[in-house]
């Protein structure tokens, strides 16, 4: 994949894990936070970009 | 070896290392369905001038001000990357997306380019005070945050600061490879 398009024209929303829920509901798969500091190593940088999908119905009230 | 700073600063500042920044891809909204998709980047510096940071904290702290010329409406940031996986490539596998490898052989001249910030399109990080893995910054991969956004963000995920003469020779990159020309090969 040419490095000039960073993200995918083929990358589908539906391609993770997803699930419905009202406006109220926080986002999924978000970790807590501090989440790019590891706590084991002592250090910053471990982990990489990550992608986080919220998918969420709004409500009648 | 960069020098950093500690002290906190109470607005955004050129050189600010923040954790956990969000960048949004896209946000929609259909029959009563919303759908957003985030990244979450772990470390970003902040590109934007010092000077432009300062007049948006001015104007925006003058209640006085007749006008609101000085604001800002984003900050540019890039992220940064461990040197570890910029090597393999695979700094942003989490994502589903390869890039291409680096040699990670300190002898070898692709890897020298690289530490010695003669590739322009990275700029190489090396931490003593504060424990952060050795970095790279990926210029092409700049994007742009919310001004206010960061300014709340600060206040918990201000990790240090590049210091100055060391954040002015990565913002001086980073202008030299925005505005790069490639000439084309004539045969």
């Amino acid at each position: 994949m040419s490095d000039d398009n960073l993200f995918s024209p083929e990358y589908s929303p539906t391609s993770t894990t997803e699930k419905s829920t009202t406006i109220h509901e926080k986002e999924e798969g978000k970790e807590s936070e501090g989440a790019s500091f590891d706590d084991e190593l002592k250090q910053y940088g471990i982990s990489k970009p990550r992608r986080i999908m919220i998918k969420a119905i709004l409500s009648n009230d | 070896m960069i020098k950093v700073e500690e002290k906190k600063e109470p607005r955004v500042c050129q050189g600010d290392i923040l954790k956990d920044i969000e960048f949004i891809e896209y946000a929609v909204e259909k029959d009563g369905k919303i759908e957003i998709s985030k990244i979450l980047f772990p470390l970003v510096i902040v590109l934007s001038q010092d000077c432009d940071l300062q007049q948006d904290f001015n104007n925006r702290q003058d209640k006085t001000s007749l006008n609101q010329d000085k604001y800002l409406i984003s900050v540019i940031v890039a992220p940064i990357y461990n040197l570890e996986h910029v090597y393999r490539g695979e700094h942003l596998s989490e994502l589903g997306l390869s890039m291409s490898p680096i040699n990670h052989n300190t002898s070898k001249t692709e890897n020298k380019f690289l530490r010695n910030n003669q590739n322009p399109r990275y700029h190489f990080l090396e931490f003593s005070k504060v424990p952060i893995v050795d970095s790279v910054i990926d210029f092409k991969h700049y994007f742009t945050v919310n001004i206010r956004y960061l300014d709340l963000l600060k206040q918990t995920s201000f990790v240090c600061k590049v210091s100055e003469l060391y954040r002015e020779s990565i913002s001086q990159r980073f202008a030299y490879f925005l505005s790069r020309i490639g000439l084309p090969e004539l045969k």
